[in-house]
C-alpha cells in the first residue's frame, strides 16, 4: 500500500435485510445463507408490548394478536418493522447495526415514500453508517448469477414476472399482481370447509389417537382461549404443510380427463382426508384463476393501504381472486410483450423462478410446458433452483452477493452523504438507487 | 393478444423516473461481470432446527450442497451442523457429505494467523504423536531416548536455545563450545501435516542465538531436518534430564518430559507499531478498499 496506510483488522461485513411479506431474512453479507429467518408476523399484546420470532409467536399466549409488518411486499407497520430488525440484528445475530453497512432489499413498485423512511430508519434509528436499498427483483436474478433475466417470483401475498436487464429491473414490463401463496390458503380453506371438516391447528391439540381414513378425527382438545387472528396465523400453519406435501401442480391444463392421483394428508388433530382433484385444482388456479366462482370484487392491487388499527390484512382485501386476476403464463406473456425486442431473446434464455410458493410440486414442469406452447419458436430456458433456500431466500442471497462485491463499494450511500444531502432524500435514493 | 395495461404505479410515481433504465457505465459493467462470474459465499453457521430430531424433514440450511439432501423436503436427516459448530471445536462443521472439499476448505478452514511460533506448534501435547518427547512423526533414527549429541555437557552452562536438528550436524563436526542443545528435535517441524506451512520465520530468532549460521533446512519448511546423527562418542556419564531443557525449568515438575519450555525470545516479534491510517478490504478477499466516503 501506499505511504502510511496498510490493511488493519477484520473486514467489516454489512448486513442484508430482505423483508417478505411472510419471512423477514437478515443476515450477513458474504454469507450462503441469512442467519436469521424469522416471520414478518409479529405478536402484540394491548399494553403494547411485542414478541417476534416463531418460538414466541407459535406460542399461545393471551391476549396476543399477530399482526404483519409487511404486506404486498410493502413495509407497512414501521415501528414494528423497526422493532423486529433490532430484535434479529441484536438477539439473533448478536450484532451491532451500527457498525455495519446495510443493505435492504426492496420491491420495484415500493412507494418513494417507503424507500426515504426506509432509509431514515436504517441512518436514524439503527445508526448504520451506510445503506442501500437493492431491488429484489435484480438481486433475486444476481442469485442465479444473471445480470440480465427475466424473474418470475410467487411468493406469499404477491406474485411478479419483472424483466431484469443489466442490472436494472424495467419499468413497463413490471408485472405484479396480489395472487400467490396467500390466495391459495384462502382457497384451500374454503375447500376443507365445503368438504365440511373443520381443520384443527396444532397449538389446539392436546393429545390425539389413530383413526382409520375418512374417520373422524379424536383428539383432546386443548382448552386455550387466543385471538382470532392467532388461530388464523395457526391454520395457515396447516395449509402450508397442505401445500407442501398435497398440491401438485398438473403438468398440462387441468381437466376432468386429467389422471387424478390420491393422497392422503394427515391433519394436525389426527383426521386422515383423502385428496384427490383438490390436489390439482389448487395449484392450477395459479395458471387458470377464473375458476373461482366466489368473486371478489375489491382485489385492488396495488394500492398501498394503510390501515388505521394496524392490522394488514382486512379480510376483504385478502387475494381472493376477481375477473382482473391472471395467470402466471399471462403475466409472463404482458412482460414480454412489453420488452425491446431485442433482448427478448436474452430473457426467453434466463427465465428465473423463485419464491416459496414455486415449490409447488410440479410448478416449474408446468410453467415449462405452458410457456413451450405458447412460445414454439423460441428457446426457453428456464432455471429454477433444486435447493429450496435459492428459491426460498433468492433475494436475500442476491442482496448477500452485491453487497460483498469489491465493486459494489462505491455504491454504498454513506451516512456523510445522507446528512449532507437535506431534505429531498427522495431525489437522493432515486439518484443512487436505481 | 394485447396486453392488459400494467397496474397504474403508486401516487408519487417515478413518472419523473426516466423510462429507459440509465446506460450502462464502466464501473457498472464492471458489476454486473462480477455478478456473472459469481461469487462464493461464505458458509453461514446456522442452528436448524426446523427438522424432527429423529428423522424427518426439514430444510437444510446449507445451501451450498449440491443436489441430495436439500431438495427433499422430507426424509433428510438434519445435518449436524449447528451443535457439531459449537462445539468447541475449532474446525468449521463439515456436513457428513461435504461434496465440494476445495470449496469447503477454501472458505471455511479458519485462517491461522501467520505466527511461525514454535510454541505454537508445540503447546499442547500432540495427541496423535507417541508419547516420547520427540514429538514429531519420527524418521526412524530418531530414537526415544533424546539424542545426544556430543556437546552435551556443555548445556547446562548455557541458557540452551532450542536448534533445529539440522545443526546437530554441523555440530558434529565442530564439536566445540556451541550453545547447542541435546534436545529433542524441536517442536517447530513437529506437526508438519497440520500446521501451515511454517515460514522460516523460526528461524531469525533462534539465528541471533548462535553463532553458527545455522537455519532449518532449508529446502521444505515442513519436513523434519535430519535426524541427529548417533553421537561420534558416548557421553563420558549420564546426563541428568533437566538438562535437556532450559536451565529456568523447575525439577518439581513432573511432567514427563512432554514440555519443553523456552526462552521468551522465541517469541515472534510482535509486529512493528506504525500508526497512520488503516485501510479495510471491502470484502473477503477483495483488494478493493472499502471507502465509506
Amino acid at each position: 500500500m501506499s505511504g502510511n496506510a496498510f490493511y488493519g483488522g477484520d473486514e467489516v461485513s454489512a448486513i442484508v435485510i430482505d423483508p417478505g411479506s411472510k419471512w423477514t431474512r437478515i443476515g450477513f453479507s458474504g454469507e450462503d445463507i441469512p442467519k436469521c429467518v424469522l416471520p414478518s408476523n409479529y405478536g402484540e399484546f394491548e399494553d403494547g408490548r411485542r414478541l417476534f420470532g416463531e418460538e414466541y409467536i407459535y406460542q399461545p399466549h393471551k391476549g396476543m394478536e399477530i399482526k404483519r409488518c409487511v404486506s404486498n411486499g410493502w413495509i407497512q407497520q414501521w415501528d414494528a418493522t423497526l422493532d423486529l430488525w433490532q430484535y434479529a440484528l441484536k438477539e439473533r445475530l448478536k450484532t451491532d447495526p451500527s457498525e455495519h453497512p446495510i443493505l435492504v432489499t426492496e420491491p420495484f413498485d415500493n412507494p418513494s415514500e417507503n424507500r426515504v423512511k426506509t432509509m431514515e430508519m436504517v441512518f436514524e434509528s439503527l445508526g448504520s453508517p451506510a445503506t442501500y436499498l437493492a431491488r429484489q427483483e435484480a438481486c433475486a436474478a444476481f442469485a442465479s448469477g444473471k445480470g440480465t433475466a427475466c424473474l418470475i417470483d410467487v411468493g406469499y401475498d404477491r406474485a411478479s414476472v419483472s424483466a431484469i436487464h443489466d442490472g436494472f429491473v424495467l419499468q413497463k414490463p413490471y408485472n405484479v399482481q396480489q395472487f400467490a401463496g396467500a390466495a391459495l390458503d384462502e382457497i384451500i380453506a374454503d375447500t376443507l370447509r365445503r368438504k365440511g371438516y373443520e381443520t384443527v391447528p396444532k397449538y389446539l391439540v392436546r393429545s390425539k389417537h389413530p383413526v382409520g381414513v375418512g374417520e373422524s378425527p379424536k383428539y383432546e382438545r386443548a382448552n386455550i382461549n387466543t385471538t382470532e387472528s392467532f388461530h388464523r396465523f395457526q391454520l395457515e400453519r396447516v395449509y402450508d404443510e397442505w401445500k407442501e406435501e398435497c398440491a401438485l401442480t398438473a403438468d398440462v391444463p387441468f381437466d376432468s380427463d386429467h389422471t387424478i392421483l390420491d393422497s392422503e394428508f394427515e391433519f394436525p388433530d389426527g383426521a386422515r382426508v383423502v385428496f384427490g382433484a383438490d390436489r390439482y385444482q389448487i395449484p392450477e388456479r395459479l395458471f387458470k384463476p377464473s375458476e373461482d366462482t366466489t368473486m371478489n370484487e375489491q382485489n385492488d392491487e396495488n394500492e398501498n393501504e394503510k390501515d388505521g388499527d394496524g392490522d394488514g390484512d382486512d379480510e376483504e382485501k385478502k387475494n381472493t381472486s376477481n375477473p382482473k386476476t391472471k395467470g402466471i403464463c399471462q403475466l409472463f406473456q404482458n412482460c414480454i410483450s412489453e420488452c425491446d425486442v431485442d433482448i427478448r431473446n436474452a430473457l426467453f434464455n434466463n427465465i428465473v423462478v423463485c419464491g416459496g410458493t414455486s415449490l409447488l410440486q410440479g410448478f416449474s414442469i408446468r410453467l415449462q410446458n405452458d410457456l413451450s406452447k405458447i412460445y414454439p419458436g423460441n428457446r426457453l430456458k428456464i432455471h429454477a433452483s433444486g435447493h429450496i433456500i435459492e428459491r426460498s431466500y433468492a433475494s436475500w442471497l442476491g442482496g448477500s452477493i452485491l453487497s460483498s462485491l469489491g465493486t459494489f463499494h462505491q455504491l454504498w450511500i454513506s451516512r456523510q452523504e445522507y446528512d449532507e444531502h437535506g431534505a429531498d432524500r427522495l431525489a437522493l435514493i432515486e439518484k443512487r438507487c436505481k | 393478444m394485447p396486453p392488459a395495461p400494467p397496474p397504474p404505479p403508486p401516487a408519487p410515481a417515478p413518472a419523473a423516473a426516466a423510462p429507459a433504465p440509465p446506460p450502462v457505465t464502466k464501473d457498472r459493467s464492471a458489476l454486473l461481470n462480477s455478478i456473472q462470474k459469481g461469487t462464493k459465499l461464505k458458509k453461514a453457521q446456522t442452528n436448524d432446527r426446523s427438522a424432527p430430531i429423529v428423522g424427518g424433514g426439514g430444510v437444510v440450511g446449507d445451501a451450498s450442497k449440491a443436489g441430495g439432501r436439500s431438495t427433499k423436503p422430507s426424509g433428510a436427516p438434519p445435518v449436524p451442523m449447528p451443535t457439531s459448530g459449537s462445539a468447541g471445536t475449532n474446525e468449521p462443521p463439515i456436513p457428513a457429505s461435504a461434496p465440494k472439499l476445495g470449496g469447503l476448505f477454501s472458505q471455511g478452514m479458519p485462517k491461522l494467523r501467520k505466527v511461525g511460533n514454535a510454541s505454537s506448534a508445540a503447546s499442547p501435547p500432540q495427541p496423535s504423536k507417541s508419547s516420547t518427547p520427540v514429538s514429531s512423526p519420527p524418521p526412524p533414527p530418531v530414537s526415544s531416548a533424546p539424542p545426544i549429541p556430543p556437546s552435551a555437557p556443555s548445556i547446562p552452562s548455557a541458557p540452551a536455545p532450542r536448534v533445529p536438528t539440522s545443526l546437530p550436524q554441523k555440530i558434529s563436526r565442530s564439536p566445540s563450545p556451541t550453545k547447542v542443545p541435546s534436545s529433542p528435535p524441536p517442536p517447530i517441524p513437529s506437526a508438519p501435516s497440520k500446521a501451515p506451512p511454517l515460514p522460516p520465520q523460526s528461524a531469525p530468532p533462534l539465528g541471533s542465538h548462535i553463532p553458527m549460521s545455522s537455519r532449518v533446512s532449508s529446502g521444505n519448511s515442513q519436513t523434519l531436518p535430519p535426524p541427529p546423527p548417533p553421537p561420534s562418542h558416548p557421553p563420558s556419564s549420564p546426563i541428568p534430564a533437566s538438562s535437556y531443557t532450559l536451565q529456568h525449568r523447575s525439577d518439581k515438575v513432573d511432567d514427563h518430559g512432554r514440555f519443553q519450555f523456552k526462552d521468551d525470545s522465541y517469541l515472534p516479534q510482535p509486529r512493528r507499531f506504525r500508526g497512520g491510517p488503516k485501510i479495510y478490504r471491502g470484502s473477503t478477499g477483495s483488494t478493493v478498499p472499502l471507502r465509506l466516503d
